[in-house]
């Protein structure tokens, strides 16, 4: 069959879908004329589009209520199952916005809340320190374990060693913390323009309740050494830097 | 004929807008939104997957792995309003690739390659088609006769005949599925009639 033909016979396929523009109607209509003949193939094709047309008639018993809710429920099922392995997304609105829908479902939204939370703790730990009177704190803080360490004088013993490990792990744990977030921003200039300092964690001894007050105080180091230790207190002292902790004092700093 | 592209489709694009509608929803994380879209397109979706595959389980097992794998995808689409159309490419990607999976791992049967056609389903097409009870192309032998043919033309042909001539999705929508141009969209189709023409010569007499 050649290219004329080819085309002709395209044309007959064609008439049953009712597409044809007016000049292949008028093509169509002069071939038939021309050869009777045709008529037979474009009945062929006439009866294949019908056959076509009642291929697989779909089952008239599916239950596509129950079909729509099998896929939500696979659809459920991939949301939660996104949401564990997407969360490091969630937490970053503009990218949870911009990619998936696991970033708020409604399997997701408690999750990715408490993500938030993190976040927006870990932004809080990256700001600044709020400008404190170190000295004004330290003078409370002092004054507090001297009346503290004067009334254990007037007999109130220290009950062993527990009574001092909690707290001073405490104390520890709060001058690590201060000293990470010291880390975020360059040192404060000390008097006589050294920027070395050290944090100043004192610790009132135990009220007979056993409640703990202590406190921290950033300090130039040659201020910290001057600081006189109070009767009966304790207090931790760490540097800005690691090594500075390990070649600290204790004797100075501890006490 | 080749500028059908171009005309311009209200419906198509009223639903187009619904679809991005549903879509931006999906992704914002409304659930619900993507219920929508799983009503809009399941009927289609499983008809096309159906006339691939044969089976009506396999078509909806299709069709459910289509879903999820849309949704999985939805942030990466990048014309939300052409859903419809994405889905059911994915749909014709995985009826085809379970076709040929179940190709391989079983030895099918007559029956089976045409999906387990039954006389009450002959019976049905025959009474679509406006034929008389106890013409020949009502047979089960004329059935898989029209089965076996269309499961040896290519894919490309077998999926634009299914999409246009059996389903009845307009050129361009079909054209939008097979991600190639109208024009190819008719070529195929042509080219699948006349080897269905040529094969089923007997059953297409009068």
């Amino acid at each position: 069959m050649n290219e004329k033909t080819d085309h002709l016979e395209q044309l007959l396929s064609r008439l049953p879908d009712g597409d044809l523009t007016p000049a292949e109607h008028a093509t169509v209509r002069r071939a038939l004329a021309d050869d009777p003949g045709l008529a037979a193939v474009a009945k062929q094709y006439e009866r294949l589009h019908l056959r076509l047309r009642a291929y697989r008639p779909l089952p008239g018993d599916v239950d596509w209520r129950a079909f729509s809710t099998r896929v939500a429920d696979g659809v459920e099922d991939e949301w939660a199952e996104q949401a564990s392995s997407d969360l490091d997304r969630a937490i970053d609105p503009a990218v949870a916005g911009a990619t998936a829908p696991v970033a708020s479902g409604p399997r997701l939204n408690p999750v990715a809340e408490s993500y938030r939370g993190v976040e927006d703790a870990l932004q809080d730990w990256a700001r600044p320190l709020p400008q404190v009177d170190w000295a004004a704190f330290h003078a409370r803080v002092s004054d507090a374990v001297r009346a503290e360490a004067a009334s254990a004088r007037a007999g109130q013993p220290v009950r062993g060693l527990r009574r001092w490990v909690t707290p001073v792990a405490a104390a520890a744990a709060v001058a690590l913390v201060v000293w990470g977030l010291r880390l975020a921003r360059p040192p404060t200039a000390g008097p006589g323009g050294s920027t070395e300092t050290v944090i100043l964690v004192a610790l009132d001894l135990p009220t007979s309740g056993g409640q703990i007050t202590f406190s921290f105080d950033e300090t130039p180091a040659a201020g910290a050494r001057a600081v006189e230790p109070p009767a009966g207190g304790a207090g931790i002292a760490v540097g800005p830097r690691h090594d500075e902790l390990e070649d600290i004092d204790d004797a100075a700093y501890f006490y | 004929m080749g500028d059908a592209a171009a005309q311009p489709h209200p419906e198509a694009d009223e639903a187009g807008r619904l679809d991005a509608d549903a879509v931006a929803r999906t992704l914002a994380g409304e659930a619900a939104a993507f219920d929508l879209l799983i009503e809009r397109y399941q009927r289609r979706a499983v008809a096309v997957a159906y006339r691939l595959l044969g089976n009506i389980e396999d078509a909806m097992d299709v069709c459910q792995d289509a879903y999820i794998r849309a949704f999985r995808s939805l942030g990466t689409l990048q014309q939300p309003e052409r859903f419809g159309a994405w889905l059911m490419r994915i749909v014709s990607n995985l009826s085809l690739n379970h076709r040929r999976g179940r190709r391989r791992t079983l030895s099918l049967t007559t029956d089976d390659e045409s999906g387990g056609i039954h006389e009450d389903q002959v019976s049905q097409r025959s009474q679509r088609a406006g034929a008389a009870p106890g013409d020949a192309m009502q047979s089960a032998e004329a059935g898989r006769a029209i089965d076996a043919a269309i499961a040896a033309l290519p894919d490309p042909q077998r999926l634009a005949l299914i999409l246009f001539a059996v389903e009845g999705i307009p050129q361009r929508e079909v054209a939008e599925i097979l991600e190639c141009s109208i024009e190819m969209v008719k070529w195929n189709v042509f080219q699948a009639r006349k080897a269905l023409r040529t094969a089923l010569a007997e059953y297409l007499q009068e």
